[in-house]
């Protein structure tokens, strides 16, 4: 049985992210148009079988239970499986498909198209930036407040204007940290 | 002549929002630019009024009756407003700042009729492939 986790340098039960990463450090290792070590189409198509295993939560649930019971509980039953043997089959075979795939593209274009992958977090400079003028603009109401402390009217007014100010700035953290956690869920899934 | 200059900077400022962050976003580009040429502190206020919008690829908003009310209860107090400084602009007593609340009371109405809209659980960008939910 082929350990998918051994190949990626990973241990048994990370998460998607770490799969993403451990991947992304291998794949630009042994690229054929970088590494010119005869092993390394063989070790290129080895990561790219074990990833498009793991990256997918159905494939993996599978491979895990399997994985389980013949490396955790030495009990090779589902191994010997037909169903298994057919599955891990189809895996070598989509493997190298995805493999050949990737090493027709320049390696240029290869490592920029997963380094894309990883640059999601640019793209909220923008609320960083709302936030900031929000809480300036309510820390600039706070400072005069002192001033107009003998009008309860203006005291009020202020006081909703600065309280509704920093709730501004909580919504727009929000937005980003839902977008954020969407944008990371799609690019992963790679749903684009 | 610097009214002018001003006037520009503000449409290219807005512009550059509109394009460059409502066009990605469930507000689309046509509310983003109304929101930085009208709202409160422009373009400020359709900076935030964008950015609090979600990106286009996101969930359609729930609807919610909530957003309505507010909706109406900004319109109605907008369009007060509205009234009282076009009556003091038909009466010869405007100033600057009457033209600039005036602005504002547009763009408050706007925001009545966006959050109306919002309340449906409208996707505004035309990216999208589906507008309600």
């Amino acid at each position: 049985m082929k350990d998918y986790y051994k190949i990626l340098e990973i241990n048994f039960g990370v998460d998607i992210l770490t799969i993403k990463k451990a991947y992304r450090r291998l794949a630009l290792k042994y690229h054929p148009d970088k590494n010119r070590n005869p092993d390394a189409t063989q070790k290129f198509i080895e990561i790219t079988e074990a990833y498009i295993v793991l990256r997918e939560p159905s494939k993996k649930q599978y491979y895990d239970r399997i994985y389980q019971d013949y490396y955790s509980r030495k009990n090779t039953i589902h191994v010997t499986k037909p169903e298994y043997e057919y599955k891990q089959k189809e895996w070598a075979e989509y493997g190298k498909v995805k493999a050949d795939e990737y090493t027709s593209i320049p390696f240029e274009e290869f490592a920029r198209r997963l380094l894309k992958e990883i640059s999601i977090g640019a793209s909220y400079i923008p609320n960083v930036v709302a936030i900031i003028i929000v809480c300036v603009i309510a820390i600039g109401l706070l400072t005069i407040l002192p001033e107009v402390f003998d009008s309860l009217f203006m005291v009020l007014f202020i006081s909703i204007m600065v309280i509704g100010l920093f709730y501004l700035a909580y919504r727009l953290f929000l937005v980003a940290h839902d977008d954020y956690k969407e944008d990371r869920n799609r690019k992963i899934l790679n749903n684009k | 002549m610097e009214l002018f200059l001003v006037f520009i900077i503000w449409a290219v400022i807005a512009f550059i929002i509109a394009y460059f962050l409502g066009r990605k976003r469930q507000i689309g580009f046509g509310w983003s630019l109304f929101f930085c040429f009208f709202l409160i502190l422009p373009p400020i206020g359709g900076l935030v009024a964008t950015l609090l919008s979600r990106k286009h690829y996101a969930p359609n908003p729930t609807p919610s009756k909530a957003k309505k009310i507010w909706g109406w209860v900004i319109i109605v107090l907008a369009a007060m407003s509205f009234m009282g400084n076009v009556s003091m602009v038909s009466k010869g007593q405007a100033t600057i700042s009457t033209f600039t609340v005036l602005g504002w009371c547009i763009g408050f109405i706007g925001l009545g009729f966006y959050l109306i809209e919002l309340s449906k659980g409208k996707n505004f960008n035309s990216k999208s492939l589906t507008k309600i939910n």
